[in-house]
């Protein structure tokens, strides 16, 4: 039932104060904050400034002001502490208030293509409606249906509009869901619910506790909604509370459409968020900084920042609100400055959003000519890179496709091109490939046909032969010997027959070798990156575990009846690597050519390779020290515990002596100094 | 034609008049009803806004107040029993007050009355260490003892509660007044100890939006603060001029890639205020104890609804002393007192002069008069093009750094021969990073050039090739700062706590702390340049020229004001031993060692009551020395870039590597994103076309006028008349008969202001 109130409507024309028509004009000169960008190393990097503050709005007598909202001409104000919301023609200057006298404690404002506006009051516990004209419509109340929970409060703190008349209303202490009301305040039910993640200490006291138990400790409430928004699209946009957390666009049931890309960013404490009609999403965060996001989550740039309790434009203390103008001009509403700050796009930023609404409309030869411009000032810029990686794809120029999408490292498109690549490649040359390998099989077969009747080539057996009587070379070789019999190998090895110190160390380098070839040789989908590889620490990482390894082994073994010597251990231990060192290679020439369809195949062998090495450590062991299967086990699993041991007890050795050092250092320090001072 | 435009002017003059009366006159009576009435007045920073129009009325002198000294221009009173100042401008009977109107003040707290109504305020660190304030006016103070001197007096005071006594002096001369508080003379009675003193905090204070007129700051390129009614600011703004001293306070540590940017330095120790629009206005020129010298304005708001604005000096200071690395330290009281002999000369400018571009040119004439100023203009008739070429930088490689070349010497070559092919008729050319080591790799005692660079010989035969064409070559310095890898650890310089002054920066992918050299590294820097062959001898210093604290280590303490001397004393055998000698972004003291200025600012620090940026510290050069804007890489490449270099007569400067800009990302000039040639060649062309068709034309002039009468309307006149118009806005301007199409400048003229 609509409740009779009265409403109030101020129109303020003011004087015409300077020129009406804002003149936009930017500056050759930075802004007060860094723009960043993510960078084609996958960081985020500085870039040319997308936006600068430019206007501020210091006169509209505002007080705590909450929340801030634009359509069309009209910037919405919700102005907790004078009880009103202020509505400010951006167009003609004039500036009116609405609500006088109905509204407690505005928190939230919302307006639909109508132009009715919606107001979360927290106070009066109530989301009202006002027309266009600024009159109450329409007040919503706590829903009195069974449906909604007689025991929820409902405290509204944010509104958005939905269709005829109806409002979606963010509840303080309702973690249910998202309100959703129709247009005659009946309760629809909860919209976008969010899940409680549950972590492994839960799921183990899910396990333990009783039902009592569960319900006096455990108090899982699923994250809270923190703000929300409808697009012009007809979509929701929301966030949650708290840190690390994404924008969720939701779907007509309230499912999260936006799957987290490599460059979204996790926002902290998200306090507002505009999303314009092209689709791009502007968030506001509570430090200050203000993140622009594509229609699919790819970040486009970050900035502003915190004030730290300065005056300096375009940073915030307590920011509020965000909202964006027809002319992508960025307004944010700070609640401890009480003014908003208007920042407007640079001419660089003003292209990447031309440049992304051109290619989503599959303008792609327009798109293409922006994006290069962009890269002129910016030819770092990730997004640059992926989206002219994209449009090379459409254009079906492969190549050049894969180069962008090296640049930008994004292993699944990159993957893609290459597939299309290599597809063309082996339509063309497929028979050439077929022909040449039959050729070389016949000719293999021949001269083995030719050379056991003639022994033409008998000159290289006897290499061979003369080259095995050298015993380091021999050790070498037997590697292959090793492979498939590590049981035999380790007793000859044992007995003096095989194996040496020299070769085993031989053995240990190339094993590193091709662990460091397996991460930065393979091929780009596979490779981990150069700038971020350590060649040192892998290194000292390897020496460290296999020298560990050895010894706690030797140790291990000694105590319990074990025949193996470290000079066994060490060389049986590099023997057991033998599948490793030859079969790795070819995997590592295959990832070159291999896309990620064929991941599954690459990783498959990796593990096998990895299992027959593990599999033969162990068998090593049994040799090594005589066991039988469970004591070799046991043996293993013993000196895993006693190489955990270890590690932690030098740590805390070296933590501990860093302590003491730390300690006299500082008392001496100390003392030094306040002898001089005083 | 300036009929019609002096028309327009009055037309201007009298609509904005109007409007102003009636916002005034709306506000005085929202303030009666209610305080809260929304208004959509908003200040834009990035458009130059039209001059303040209207009147100032001044208070007058009253029985209270005795004529102690006159002259042609000016005549001094004195209230001897409040100790309150009165300036007189006999040319149109402006009275300056050191004083805000006992009927004004309702607004304000006890304390702020007290201070409103104070020649001096101190600042004082009572025995538990803690800062108190103690305004001069107290009811129990002893009344001073005011001795007349030949064109003035003196007085001896004591502030009540800090128990501190000091004598000011005040005299009378031929441009103002000369406030002195002589060192000696300050004697802290008991055991409080004097910390800051404040001169005259209200002279010139405007109440709320009653008077129009400004405050003019030395912030950056330079900043106005325009009278206006209390607003919602949080925070209250002072700055040291010249920098932090690093010496007594650390450099913060940057640990977040979202800090705010770095806020522009106060170059020159002054200050100014305006009243009325062209009427009445003063420049404060601190001419002793600049080094301790502190810039204070408050804009008016809603604890105080006074704009003022006013010098302070720093006599000793707390600093934090950590005795762990965790974090441990306790708060110490620095040891030594500073010297400052402060002294403040007010320099009153009345009528045309009135303005900041008056305080520009008053300070540019005593700057000239003291020596702090010489004449060094090139002959070339053309505008100069900075082009800073980064040659080398270092970059994590598989094993170990390794070199990044990002700029061959042969590359130049043909940049060079380019752009002359295209129109650019005159260029200075910088190396930056040519060492061995590259830019943030190479020692900084490193004189050889990488071979993979270039050569010695190499750099000759660039040097003549680029001589034979009428333009320069350089070498980029940096002779203060360096990383830890670059830095001779025998020579830093040491922070008041026993520790190197060191600015870490957690955000950097290479190096992360930088440390300072002390003055002997610097001097032995120069030296040693000094040696190089006759065509490397033209530097470009940066760091020295724009930093200054003290040095802290054991048995050798310079001191702020000892280490200003010494930077002088290297600059002057800089400029000996050098055939050219550049300066990045001075201080005002190391300006006359420059034969041009890179990096001069163009913007200050953007705070929200800085209502305009002005080109003070271009005006105060123009004419002088030619000065360069920094790298327009770093804009945001519009048209407004470039008509802002030609408003401020600034020339031209760019950052440019041969190789992609990309293959900096992940080292320390990650900052530089856009900095490939080929990109932007066609931009310089174009930008320095348009440059050097204006410019030229005023080159060695030196800029006597800049009004505004609208916004996004500027006019610049030189000394011989050339008037430069340009035009911000999007719109054709008619002027005279002369129209200048939108985002466009052009010269209209002789004499048309």
């Amino acid at each position: 039932m609509l409740k009779k109130v009265f409403c109030t409507v101020f129109a303020v024309v003011l004087a015409l104060i300077g020129s009406l028509t804002p003149v936009f004009a930017s500056d050759s000169t930075q802004s007060t904050s860094y723009t960043f960008t993510y960078s084609i190393n996958g960081k985020l990097e500085i870039a040319q400034d997308a936006y600068l503050p430019t206007r501020l709005y210091l006169d509209l007598g505002l007080k705590e002001p909450q929340d801030l909202y634009i359509a069309g001409q009209k910037m919405y104000i919700a102005d907790k502490g004078n009880k009103r919301v202020v509505v400010v023609n951006l167009g003609t200057s004039e500036v009116e208030t609405i609500g006088d006298g109905i509204l407690e404690e505005p928190f939230g404002v919302s307006v639909d293509k109508d132009g009715r506006i919606y107001v979360a009051d927290f106070k009066a516990e109530a989301v009202y409606r006002f027309n266009k004209d600024g009159e109450l419509e329409f007040t919503f109340k706590k829903p009195e249906t069974p449906n909604f929970g007689k025991n929820e409060s409902f405290k509204p703190k944010k509104v958005a509009y939905a269709d005829d008349g109806g409002v979606y209303i963010v509840s303080e202490g309702t973690t249910a869901g998202i309100i959703h009301m129709n247009g005659t305040g009946d309760f629809l039910g909860y919209f976008a619910s969010n899940e409680v993640s549950v972590s492994l200490l839960q799921k183990l006291q899910d396990f333990f506790l009783t039902e009592a138990q569960k319900r006096a400790f455990l108090r899982r409430t699923p994250p809270s909604f923190g703000n929300i928004f409808r697009g012009y699209d007809g979509l929701v946009y929301t966030v949650n509370k708290g840190s690390n957390v994404n924008v969720k666009k939701h779907s007509i049931n309230g499912l999260n459409l936006l799957k987290n890309p490599k460059t979204s960013i996790k926002l902290e404490d998200p306090a507002d968020i505009f999303v314009c009609d092209d689709g791009r999403i502007y968030v506001l965060q509570g430090n200050g900084l203000i993140t622009v996001l594509t229609n699919e989550g790819n970040l486009i740039c970050t900035f502003g920042g915190n004030s730290e309790k300065t005056d300096r434009i375009g940073l915030f203390e307590v920011p509020r609100g965000i909202a964006v103008d027809a002319n992508d001009n960025v307004y944010v509403l700070d609640e401890q400055k009480e003014m908003i700050q208007v920042f407007t796009p640079t001419p660089i930023q003003v292209n990447i959003h031309k440049a992304l609404n051109s290619y989503n409309n599959g303008d792609y030869s327009q798109s293409k000519q922006l994006w290069e411009e962009v890269l002129k000032f910016n030819n770092a810029s990730f997004l640059s890179h992926l989206y002219m990686g994209r449009i090379y794809m459409q254009e079906m120029d492969y190549e050049k496709a894969l180069e962008h999408f090296k640049i930008a490292r994004v292993r699944d498109e990159y993957s893609s091109a290459y597939w299309e690549i290599r597809y063309i490649w082996l339509q063309q040359h497929l028979g050439k490939v077929l022909v040449a390998i039959i050729c070389l099989f016949l000719i293999g077969n021949i001269i083995r046909f030719v050379n056991k009747r003639k022994n033409i080539f008998g000159f290289v057996k006897d290499i061979e032969n003369e080259m095995l009587k050298y015993k380091l070379v021999f050790d070498i070789v037997n590697l292959k010997y090793a492979m498939y019999h590590p049981i035999d190998n380790v007793y000859d090895v044992k007995v003096g027959k095989r194996g040496s110190v020299v070769s085993a160390t031989i053995l240990y380098i190339m094993l590193f070798i091709i662990l460091v070839l397996r991460q930065v040789g393979s091929g780009f989908i596979f490779s981990v990156d150069v700038a971020e590889y350590s060649l040192f620490n892998t290194f000292i990482i390897y020496v460290f575990m296999i020298g560990l390894f050895i010894m706690c082994n030797y140790l291990v073994g000694s105590i319990h009846d074990g025949n193996g010597t470290v000079r066994s251990l060490y060389i049986g231990t590099a023997y057991s690597f033998a599948p490793a060192i030859l079969i790795m290679p070819f995997v590592i020439l295959l990832s070159n050519v291999a896309t990620i369809n064929e991941a599954f195949f690459i990783s498959s062998i990796t593990s096998i390779i990895v299992c027959w090495c593990g599999v033969n450590i162990i068998l090593m062991i049994m040799e090594a020290h005589e066991y039988d299967f469970k004591m070799a086990i046991s043996n293993i699993l013993t000196t895993l515990f006693f190489m955990g041991v270890v590690v932690v007890a030098g740590s805390m050795f070296y933590l501990f002596l860093r302590q003491i050092w730390n300690f006299v250092s500082e008392l001496v320090t100390e003392v030094l100094i306040r002898g001089k001072t005083f | 034609m300036a009929k019609h435009f002096s028309y327009i002017l009055i037309l201007c003059i009298l609509i904005s008049g109007l409007v102003y009366l009636r916002a005034s006159g709306e506000d005085a009576e929202s303030n009666e009803i209610t305080s809260a009435q929304p208004e959509i007045t908003y200040v834009n920073s990035k458009v130059p806004m039209a001059d303040p129009v209207g009147v100032a009325y001044s208070v007058d002198i009253t029985s209270e107040d005795a004529l102690i000294a006159s002259n042609n221009n000016f005549e001094l009173y004195l209230n001897e029993k409040d100790l309150i100042i009165k300036v007189k401008d006999k040319s149109n009977g402006y009275v300056w007050c050191s004083a805000a109107p006992k009927n004004k003040m309702q607004s304000m707290n006890f304390e702020w009355q007290r201070i409103a109504t104070s020649l001096l305020t101190v600042d004082y660190i009572n025995t538990s260490g803690s800062i108190n304030r103690s305004p001069l006016r107290h009811s129990k103070a002893p009344a001073p003892e005011i001795t007349r001197t030949d064109n003035g007096f003196s007085a001896e005071v004591e502030f009540y509660e800090a128990k501190i006594a000091l004598t000011v002096q005040v005299e009378l001369t031929d441009y103002g007044i000369k406030l002195t508080i002589p060192d000696e003379s300050i004697v802290e009675k008991d055991e409080n100890i004097l910390h800051k003193l404040y001169v005259m905090p209200f002279f010139g204070a405007a109440y709320r939006d009653e008077i129009p007129g400004y405050v003019f700051i030395p912030d950056g390129c330079g900043a106005l603060v325009r009278f206006s009614k209390p607003r919602p600011y949080i925070s209250d703004f002072s700055e040291r001029v010249y920098g932090t001293d690093f010496g007594m306070k650390r450099p913060s540590t940057r640990t977040l890639l979202t800090s705010q940017t770095d806020k522009m330095r106060f170059t020159m120790p002054i200050f100014g205020i305006a009243h009325g629009a062209k009427q009445n206005a003063f420049l404060a020129v601190v001419t002793s104890g600049d080094p301790y010298m502190e810039v204070h304005v408050n804009p008016a708001n809603s604890m105080i609804d006074y704009t003022w604005a006013c010098a302070s000096f720093i006599y000793r200071e707390q600093y934090i002393q950590p005795t762990s690395k965790s974090g441990g330290a306790f708060t110490a009281l620095q040891p030594h007192k500073n010297s400052v002999n402060a002294t403040i000369e007010y320099i009153f400018l009345s009528g045309k002069n009135a303005d900041y571009v008056g305080m520009a040119k008053a300070y540019r004439e005593k700057l000239k008069k003291d020596g702090m100023l010489t004449q060094t203009v090139s002959s070339d008739p053309n505008v100069r093009l900075n082009l800073e070429a980064v040659m080398a930088e270092p970059y994590k490689g598989f094993i170990g750094n390794r070199l990044r070349i990002m700029t061959k010497l042969t590359d130049i070559e043909r940049w060079v021969e380019e752009l002359q092919h295209n129109g650019v008729l005159s260029m200075s050319v910088v190396l930056w990073g040519y060492e061995k080591g590259g830019v943030d790799g190479h020692k900084l005692n490193e004189t050889n050039v990488d071979p993979a660079i270039g050569s010695v010989n190499k750099i000759k035969r660039l040097n003549d090739k680029l001589i034979s064409k009428g333009t320069e070559l350089l070498l980029r310095k940096e002779i203060l700062s360096g990383y830890e890898n670059q830095i001779d650890k025998s020579r830093l310089a040491y922070h008041i706590d026993g520790g190197v002054i060191e600015k870490v920066d957690t955000t950097k992918p290479m190096f992360q702390t930088m440390l300072f050299q002390n003055l002997d590294g610097m001097r032995a820097a120069i030296n040693r340049y000094a040696k190089y062959p006759e065509f490397m001898r033209n530097i470009a210093i940066s760091g020295v020229p724009a930093n200054l604290f003290s040095d802290f280590k054991r048995n050798n303490v310079i001191l702020r004001d000892q280490t200003k001397e010494k930077i002088e004393e290297i600059l002057a055998l800089a400029k000996d031993s050098f055939n050219k000698l550049v300066l990045y972004d001075p201080n005002i003291y190391a300006v006359k060692y420059a034969d041009a200025i890179y990096d001069l600012p163009m913007q200050h620090s953007q705070f929200a009551f800085e209502t305009d940026t002005v080109p003070f510290i271009q005006i105060v050069l123009s004419g002088n020395k030619e000065y360069y804007a920094p790298p327009m890489n770093f804009g945001v490449n519009s048209v407004d870039d470039i008509l802002k270099l030609i408003d401020y007569g600034a020339y031209p400067s760019y950052v440019l590597t041969e190789e992609y800009s990309n293959k900096l990302a992940s080292t320390n000039l990650n900052y530089i994103y856009s900095s490939r040639y080929d990109d932007w060649k066609d931009y310089i062309i174009k930008t320095y076309k348009t440059v050097n068709d204006i410019l030229s034309k005023v080159k060695g002039k030196a800029i006597e006028k800049r009004i505004i009468p609208v916004d996004g309307i500027v006019l610049v006149e030189y000394e011989d008349g050339t008037t430069i118009l340009i035009n911000y806005t999007d719109k054709s301007w008619k002027y005279g008969d002369c129209v200048v199409e939108g985002k466009t400048a052009k010269i209209i003229g002789n004499g048309k202001v």
